[in-house]
C-alpha cells in the first residue's frame, strides 16, 4: 500500500478562478489537425478533434496505441506548437498566441504528470516539488511555507531530503502529483500516471487523483486502463487520430 | 534573485560532485588552458606592464640624441651637460646614474662588484624608502663636490655580504682600497642598474665624467615642451664637445623610460606571442569542454524538457547550465592555479636574465588570482554558451516520451563536428607557429661561427685601478699571465683581450686612409695577443696574423675581418694600408691607458675569416684586431685554446692569476661552448615553451577529437549493428569511420593553415623574433600528419569495438 485510506492527502482545489469561455468550458478545442510528412505525404496524427472539457470535470482519454492519445495532450500542455485548428484555454487564444505568451500561459495554469514521474535525479523531493515555484518567481520564504504544505497533505515530509533514486515508483510518482500540484494550477494533465505502478500502486494514485478532482482540479489524463477511467467523469475516445467521444 | 543564483550554485556543485569523471577531465582540461594563461599573465605583468617598483614610472623620461644613422634613446652625457639639462624649465627634477664597478677587499674575498654612483636626489626621484637605515642624501656630496665615502646596500648584497644582520649601520666596506660606511639597505626588487652590488654619492668633481640623465617634469609641462626645450639645448652640448657626440644630423628626442627599459625587444615579442599561444590553448581547452559538454548535453535532454515542461523559461534553463559552466571552469581554474605555479617555476628558470629587468618580480600576485577568476568565469561563459543554448530547447514531445533514447540530433552534430574543425585549426595554429621557433632555433644551431668554441676556456681577469695605475704594470701582469698559463699541459695558445672572444668589446669611429671619416660609423676593436687566430680557430685569409715583435712592442698593428675589408674600395687589398682609430687618439675613460706616443693609424697586416661577432642572429660587424699592449683597459679576458678536456683548465687557470695577485678578484670561468648557449638563451627560451604549449595544445586537440569522435562512433552503435547485421564487413566499417574522422582533420587543417598563413602576415614584424616569418609545408605537413593519426585512432579504435560486438547486442 503506498498510503492507508485514512492518511491519503487531501489536496486543495485550484487557487485561481477560472476564466472561461462562452460554452462555460476552460478548454475549448475546434477542428485540431496535426500531420507529419511521410513518404511525399502527409500522415494525419489528429483530425478534425473538436471538444470542451468544463472546470472540475475528470476526463480520460482513451483509445489504441498511435490513436493520437500523447499527440492530443500534448497540444494541451503546449508541448506541441505545430498544429491547426482553434485552441481556447481559459479564453485564451493559444492558436494565436505568441510562444513567450503560450509559456506564461502554461507556466500559470497547467501542471503535468508523466507516466515515467520524469523526477530530476539530482535533486531532492523537497526540491524537485520546489522547482515549479522557483521558476514562477515565488520569493524563498512563500516556496518554503506551499512546499511545507503541500509535503504535509502528501504524507512525505520524511523523505523530503531522498532522492528518486531512493524512492519507489508509487512515491516518485505521488511526488510527480505533488510538483504538478504545487504551482496551483487550473489543469492537470497526466500521461498514463499509472503505467508503471502496479495495480495497488496504481488505485492509490487514482485516488488521489479522484480527491484532487474532487477539491476542484480539472483533470485530463490519458490511460489504457478502463479501470483507471472510470476514476474520471468523462471518457474520450480517440481512434486513427478522429474522436469518437462516448 | 540571488537565493535562486545561489540555488542554482548548489545544484551546479551537485551535478558535478555526482559525476566525477566528467568532472575530473573536463577540470583538467580547463586547468592546463587557463593556468598557461594565467602563468604567462604573470609573467608579463611582471616584466612589461609593472616591471618597476619606482614611483610613477610612466612619468619618468629619458633624454636621448636622435641621428641619420638611428636613435640613441638612452645614452650618457657629460657631468657639466646633465646639470644644464637640470636647469630647464620643464624639467622639475633630473637625476644621475654612473655605473661602474669597484673591488671589495678589506674582509671580504676580493669581489668586483657594481657599484652605482647616483646624483643626491636619485632615491626622493625613485621614491623607493631603504629597508634598514636611510638613502643617500644631498648632504652626501660635500660642498667642495667631492663625494662622502657611504654606501647604501641592495638587499642581495647585505644578505651576502653581512648575512642579512639588522647591526650593518656604520659597518665598513671597502671599494678600491677606500672605507665607505654602510648607511642603508635597498628593498628586494630595488635594482637600479644592479641587484647585488651598491649605490654610492655621484661627486660633482669631474666635469668630464659621464652620466646617464633621466627626467620627471615640472608640472604642467608636457613631453612636447621638454622635447623643445631639450632640442633647443642640444646643439651646445654636442658643440661644447663634438668628440663626444654624434655631429650630423644630431636632434634631441625624449623617450618615455618605460618604453626603454621595459625587457629587451626580443623578449617583449616573445613574451606576446607566447601570450598569444596561451590564447589558443585555452581555446582548444575551451572547445574540449565545449565538446563534452555537447556529448553530456543530449543525455540530459530529458531533464531539461521537464523543466520545460514544469515551467521553466529558456532563460532559467540557460542560466541555470551556464552557472554549471562558470562553477566547473573556477574549479578548472582553482586547479589551473596549481599548473601556473609550476609553469611561472620552469619560465623563470629557462628565462634569459638580462633580457628581463632586474626588478621585475614574477610571481602569482593578487592581480594574477582576480585574472584568473576572470578568465575562468570568461572560459566558463564561452564553453558553456553554445551548449546551453542548445540544449535549453529540446523537442519536448520527443524528450518526454519513455522511449525516447536521448540521441543527439543533426544540429548537435553540426555544432561538434565545427567544433572539432575549428580545434583543429586553432592547434594547427599553434603548432606551426611553435614549428617556426623550433626551425628558427635549429637554423641558429647551424650557423656557421666562424670559429670552434669546443677547446675554448675563458676567464675574466679585472685588474684593480689603483694597483694597476701604469700600463707598464698592466702589460707585465699580462704578459706574465700569458706566459704561464701556455706552459701548461694541453694548452695550445693563449690569449688576452678586453672581451671580442668573440662577442662584445668597445667599439671606436674609424676612418680608412684616404678616405673622409663618416659620422656615426664605428667598428669593434678587439685586443688581443699572438696566439688569438689560433684560440679562436679562426683562420687567416690574407696577409698574417701579429709577430710576438709586434704584441711586445706595442706596434700599431691590426687585423681587420672581411665584413670590414668589403670596406675598402673595389679591386683595393687593405693588406698594407692603413687605418685611423679614434679610441688610439683619445681614449674613452681615464681609467683606460694608452701606449705613450702610439699612433692611432694602425697598418693592416691581415684579413681574417669572419666571426659571428655579434650574436649568432646578425652578421658579422666589421671589426679589427690590435695588439693588447696598445691600449690597457683594467678589465681583461684571458682565453685559452686546449686539446684535452676544459674542466681541469678551469682551476689551473684561476690558480695562476691568484698565485701572482692573490686579491684579484677573478670571475667565474666559462667555455666557449656556453658563451654560445648564453647567445641562444633567448631563442631557446622561446621554442622551449612555444614548444610546451604546442604540444600541449597538440595533446588538448588529439583528446578532443578522440573523445568527440569515440563518442560519435558510441552514438551509431545501434547503425553499425544494422550495417553488419546486413553483411556490412569490420573493415568497412572502420573505413567508414575512419573517412569521417580524416574527413573533420582535414577541413580544420586547411582551415588552420589559412589561418596560420594569414597570421603569419598580419604578424610579421612579431614573427621576426624567430629570424623567419613564412610558415612552410614541412611545418604544416607534419602538423597534419600528427593530427590525422590522432584522428585515425580516434576513428578506428571505438569503431573496431563497435564492429567487434555481434550486431544483436548493439542493435538492442
Amino acid at each position: 500500500m503506498l498510503f492507508n485510506r485514512s492518511t491519503t492527502p487531501t489536496p486543495t482545489p485550484a487557487a485561481t478562478t477560472p476564466q472561461l469561455d462562452d460554452n462555460g468550458a476552460i478548454v475549448g478545442l475546434r477542428d485540431i489537425e496535426k500531420s507529419i510528412p511521410q513518404g511525399g505525404g502527409q500522415l494525419f496524427l489528429l483530425r478534425r478533434v473538436s471538444l470542451d472539457i468544463r472546470p472540475g470535470e475528470f476526463v480520460s482519454i482513451m483509445g489504441p496505441s498511435g490513436a493520437g492519445k500523447s499527440t492530443l495532450l500534448h497540444i494541451l500542455g503546449m508541448h506541441d506548437a505545430s498544429w491547426r485548428g482553434t485552441y481556447t484555454l481559459l479564453g485564451h487564444p493559444i492558436h494565436a498566441l505568441s510562444t513567450k505568451a503560450r509559456a506564461a500561459l502554461q507556466k500559470r495554469h497547467i501542471g503535468f504528470v508523466f507516466q515515467s514521474y520524469h523526477l530530476l535525479d539530482d535533486l531532492t523531493v523537497y526540491e524537485n516539488i520546489e522547482l515549479p515555484l522557483s521558476y514562477r518567481d515565488v520569493k524563498a520564504s512563500d516556496r518554503q511555507s506551499i512546499v511545507a504544505e503541500i509535503l504535509d497533505r502528501f504524507r512525505i515530509v520524511a523523505k523530503k531530503d531522498l532522492y528518486p533514486s531512493q524512492l519507489s515508483g508509487g512515491q516518485q510518482q505521488l511526488v510527480g502529483i505533488a510538483r504538478a500540484v504545487a504551482a496551483s494550477p487550473s489543469i492537470i494533465l497526466a500521461d498514463e500516471p499509472t503505467g508503471n505502478l502496479h495495480s495497488s500502486q496504481a488505485q492509490e494514485i487514482m485516488e488521489l487523483f479522484r480527491q484532487l478532482n474532487d477539491q476542484g482540479v480539472t483533470i485530463v489524463q490519458v490511460t489504457h486502463s478502463e479501470e483507471n477511467a472510470r476514476y474520471g467523469s468523462r471518457v474520450i475516445r480517440l481512434r486513427d487520430g478522429l474522436l469518437d467521444e462516448t | 534573485m540571488l537565493m535562486s543564483w545561489l540555488a542554482d550554485v548548489r545544484i551546479a556543485v551537485r551535478q558535478l560532485w555526482k559525476r566525477p569523471a566528467f568532472t575530473l577531465v573536463a577540470a583538467g582540461t580547463l586547468a592546463l588552458g587557463i593556468g598557461a594563461a594565467t602563468a604567462l599573465f604573470s609573467v608579463v605583468y611582471g616584466v612589461l606592464i609593472s616591471p618597476y617598483p619606482y614611483a610613477r614610472p610612466g612619468e619618468i623620461w629619458a633624454p636621448g640624441l636622435s641621428t641619420a644613422a638611428g636613435a640613441q634613446r638612452v645614452r650618457p652625457y657629460r657631468h657639466d651637460a646633465f646639470e644644464e639639462m637640470a636647469r630647464q624649465p620643464a624639467f622639475g627634477d633630473v637625476m644621475a646614474t654612473a655605473p661602474g664597478s669597484r673591488l671589495l677587499t678589506g674582509g671580504f674575498a676580493p669581489e668586483t662588484i657594481s657599484t652605482i654612483a647616483v646624483s643626491p636626489n636619485a632615491f626622493r626621484f625613485l621614491g623607493v624608502a631603504p629597508v634598514i637605515g636611510r638613502t643617500i642624501q644631498p648632504a652626501d656630496v660635500l660642498a667642495t663636490g667631492e663625494a662622502r665615502p657611504v654606501v647604501v646596500l641592495s638587499f642581495r648584497r647585505w644578505q651576502q655580504a653581512f648575512a642579512g644582520a639588522a647591526d650593518v649601520l656604520g659597518k665598513t666596506m671597502r671599494l678600491d682600497d677606500v672605507d665607505h660606511q654602510v648607511i642603508g639597505v635597498m628593498p628586494p626588487r630595488f635594482g637600479w642598474w644592479t641587484s647585488d652590488g651598491v649605490w654610492v654619492p655621484l661627486a660633482r668633481t669631474d666635469a668630464a665624467m659621464m652620466v646617464f640623465p633621466i627626467a620627471r617634469l615640472r608640472d604642467g609641462a608636457t613631453p612636447e615642451v621638454a622635447t623643445q626645450q631639450w632640442q633647443a639645448l642640444v646643439p651646445a652640448i654636442v658643440n661644447a664637445h663634438p668628440d663626444q657626440y654624434p655631429r650630423d644630423g644630431v636632434k634631441g628626442i625624449l623617450t618615455n623610460y618605460l618604453d626603454v627599459t621595459v625587457a629587451s625587444g626580443p623578449m617583449q615579442q616573445s613574451l606576446r606571442l607566447l601570450f598569444g599561444a596561451v590564447g589558443l590553448l585555452l581555446l582548444i581547452a575551451c572547445a574540449n569542454v565545449a565538446n563534452l559538454q555537447l556529448a553530456r548535453a543530449s543525455s540530459r535532454t530529458r531533464e531539461i524538457a521537464v523543466r520545460l515542461s514544469i515551467g521553466a523559461g529558456r532563460g532559467q534553463i540557460v542560466r541555470q547550465l551556464l552557472t554549471e559552466s562558470v562553477v566547473l571552469a573556477l574549479i578548472g581554474g582553482l586547479a589551473g592555479l596549481a599548473f601556473a605555479y609550476v609553469i611561472i617555476e620552469v619560465m623563470v628558470d629557462l628565462m634569459p636574465t638580462f633580457f628581463v629587468p632586474n626588478e621585475a618580480r614574477i610571481e602569482l600576485n593578487t592581480l594574477a588570482l582576480a585574472f584568473c577568476t576572470g578568465v575562468s568565469v570568461i572560459s566558463g561563459i564561452a564553453f558553456g554558451l553554445a551548449p546551453a543554448l542548445q540544449t535549453s530547447r529540446p523537442d519536448l514531445v520527443t524528450a518526454l516520451k519513455d522511449e525516447a533514447r536521448g540521441s543527439s540530433g543533426g544540429g548537435k552534430d553540426t555544432t561538434r563536428n565545427v567544433l572539432v574543425v575549428a580545434e583543429v585549426a586553432v592547434s594547427v595554429v599553434l603548432l606551426v607557429t611553435a614549428a617556426l621557433t623550433v626551425r628558427s632555433f635549429m637554423t641558429l644551431q647551424q650557423v656557421s661561427l666562424g670559429f670552434e668554441p669546443e677547446g675554448m676556456v675563458s676567464v675574466g681577469v679585472p685588474l684593480p685601478p689603483r694597483t694597476y695605475d701604469t700600463r707598464e704594470s698592466r702589460d707585465r701582469f699580462a704578459r706574465t699571465l700569458v706566459d704561464r698559463v701556455r706552459a701548461l699541459p694541453q694548452v695550445d695558445g693563449v690569449t688576452i683581450g678586453n672581451g671580442g672572444m668573440p662577442f662584445g668589446g668597445p667599439e671606436s669611429p674609424y676612418a680608412i686612409d684616404g678616405q673622409a671619416a663618416v659620422d656615426g660609423q664605428r667598428a669593434q676593436v678587439h685586443l688581443a695577443g699572438e696566439d688569438y687566430w689560433r684560440v679562436l680557430g679562426a683562420p687567416i685569409r690574407r696577409g698574417r696574423g701579429f709577430t710576438d715583435r709586434e704584441v711586445a712592442a706595442g706596434e700599431s698593428a691590426g687585423v681587420i675581418n672581411e665584413a670590414f675589408a668589403k670596406l675598402f674600395p673595389p679591386g683595393v687589398d687593405p693588406v698594407g694600408r692603413r687605418v685611423h682609430l679614434a679610441l688610439l687618439a683619445a681614449p674613452p675613460n681615464p681609467q683606460v691607458l694608452l701606449k705613450e706616443g702610439v699612433s692611432p693609424l694602425v697598418t693592416i697586416v691581415g684579413v681574417m675569416t669572419d666571426v659571428r661577432n655579434e650574436g649568432l642572429q646578425r652578421q658579422p660587424r666589421p671589426a679589427i684586431v690590435i695588439p693588447y699592449t696598445l691600449l690597457a683597459p683594467t678589465g681583461r679576458t684571458l682565453t685559452v685554446r686546449t686539446s684535452g678536456p676544459v674542466e681541469p683548465l678551469f682551476n689551473a687557470l684561476r690558480q695562476q692569476a691568484l698565485q701572482m695577485d692573490p686579491l684579484l678578484p677573478l670571475s667565474t670561468p666559462y667555455t666557449g661552448t656556453e658563451a654560445i648557449a648564453e647567445q641562444t638563451a633567448q631563442p631557446r627560451f622561446t621554442m622551449a615553451l612555444f614548444g610546451a604549449f604546442g604540444a600541449l595544445g597538440l595533446a588538448l586537440a588529439m583528446a578532443g577529437l578522440y573523445s568527440v569522435l569515440s563518442y560519435l562512433v558510441s552514438m551509431r552503435r545501434r547503425e553499425i549493428g544494422i550495417r553488419l547485421a546486413l553483411g556490412a564487413q569490420p573493415s568497412q566499417i572502420r573505413r567508414l569511420f575512419a573517412l569521417t574522422g580524416l574527413g573533420l582533420v582535414a577541413a580544420g587543417l586547411v582551415a588552420g593553415g589559412i589561418g596560420s598563413a594569414v597570421l603569419a602576415r598580419v604578424l610579421a614584424s612579431q614573427f621576426d623574433v624567430f629570424g623567419q616569418t613564412s610558415i612552410d609545408l614541412l611545418s604544416l605537413g607534419s602538423v597534419g600528419i600528427l593530427l590525422g593519426i590522432a584522428a585515425l585512432a580516434a576513428c578506428v579504435l571505438p569503431a573496431s569495438r563497435a564492429a567487434a560486438v555481434p550486431p544483436t547486442e548493439s542493435m538492442r
